[in-house]
């Protein structure tokens, strides 16, 4: 094994969370690179310390308090998303982003618009509905790329795809991550 | 009597059980919590988030298929909900790990100074909270939940290789923090 191979192994190495064919790949290796040891060394240090926070406890009544939230939230209607006011402002600047956005990803891409809009027409009311779900700021934050970094991306430099890929979410399953659908728009095949 | 499988138990739901729903709740809330915990480090936050994430699995549950475990599903809308709330923040407050790292100073020989579990805990939220997002998605999928990469791909729809890259640099990271913290 090389060196790369085996330190990213090693913190599962280290909770002996490895098969024991690449235990020993991973224990011949160290046998004979200090590298790799310094690297071991580290890890054991570090997962010790984890190893000895003791798991947070909350009160029986915390996690109850929690289930009647939930279940209140669920069992008692909830008014449609319309409805509420910062749901229709909301809506109001998603819809025109969103034609943007198509406008501009069919001029930037090539696809053709009618691509999207044929879909959207062609299913139940209900589901092109399922747009208002969403609301813009989950929208436009989710359909990001992730980073590397916990650096917060403007939001307005991706509306235009998030819009795009948003309605692609909202046919699709609203539920789902945005991260499912690719940058043409397609759904992917999982 | 056995208890209703998590398969049952979705059936359930979509008939319109919410007694079955509330079982769900009961198995995973736990685990949602603090999941979105570690991913906030906020308890008034991540109580909320909490809250949207079972509503979000309540009202997409007539999708689910079940073609994927109810608990990667719940994860996955868990980590989704939890970057969601994270990017709500306008300001974030956390300190960044690569700075604290490369502001280190080299050699790690001094006595490290004893600190008590409270500060511990909030030594190590910390730690998890200045990673960055995908890395702390993936270290407390498979440090705390004990979630195989496997797994964790079903969540994150990333490669085994790039969670493993991402466990290796949170840890990392996790352990140059602390050893500097506590010197």
């Amino acid at each position: 094994m090389k060196c790369d191979d085996v330190v990213l192994n090693l913190p599962d190495y280290v909770l002996d969370r490895v098969e024991p064919n690449l235990k020993r790949s991973i224990e011949s290796h160290l046998g004979s690179c200090s590298e790799c040891n310094e690297e071991l060394a580290a890890m054991r240090k570090a997962i010790t310390i984890l190893d000895g926070v003791e798991r947070e406890e909350y009160p029986d009544g915390f996690w109850q308090e929690l289930r009647v939230s939930i279940m209140e939230r669920i069992t008692v209607p909830r008014p449609a998303p319309w409805k509420v006011p910062a749901f229709a402002g909301g809506l109001v600047v998603l819809l025109l982003a969103f034609g943007i956005g198509v406008y501009e990803y069919s001029f930037k891409s090539g696809e053709p618009v009618s691509s999207i809009t044929s879909l959207a027409a062609s299913l139940p009311a209900e589901q092109v509905i399922d747009l208002s779900n969403l609301n813009v700021n989950y929208v436009s934050s989710a359909a990001l790329p992730l980073h590397e970094t916990d650096e917060i991306s403007t939001v307005d430099d991706s509306l235009q795809l998030a819009v795009v890929k948003s309605m692609w979410a909202s046919v699709a399953d609203s539920s789902m991550s945005l991260e499912d659908f690719d940058y043409t728009g397609n759904i992917s095949s999982n | 009597m056995q208890s209703p499988s998590d398969l049952e138990l979705i059936g359930q739901v979509k008939d319109g059980n919410d007694r079955a729903f509330s079982e769900i709740v009961d198995r995973y809330e736990k685990k949602v919590f603090f999941v979105v915990k570690r991913m906030l480090n906020d308890d008034d936050e991540s109580a909320d988030a909490t809250q949207e994430v079972f509503i979000k699995l309540h009202d997409s549950l007539k999708k689910f298929r079940g073609d994927a475990n109810l608990y990667t599903y719940i994860y996955r809308i868990a980590t989704n909900v939890s970057i969601s709330y994270l990017r709500k923040r306008k300001v974030r407050a956390v300190v960044r790990l690569d700075e604290v790292v490369s502001n280190m100073l080299s050699g790690g020989s001094e006595p490290q100074r004893q600190v008590d579990q409270d500060e511990l805990k909030k030594l190590v939220s910390r730690a998890v909270a200045a990673l960055p997002v995908q890395q702390r998605q993936v270290f407390i999928l498979r440090f705390y939940e004990e979630l195989s990469y496997e797994e964790i791909a079903q969540v994150m729809h990333r490669s085994l290789g790039a969670l493993k890259a991402n466990y290796f640099h949170a840890m990392k990271k996790i352990g140059e923090f602390l050893k500097n913290e506590m010197r």
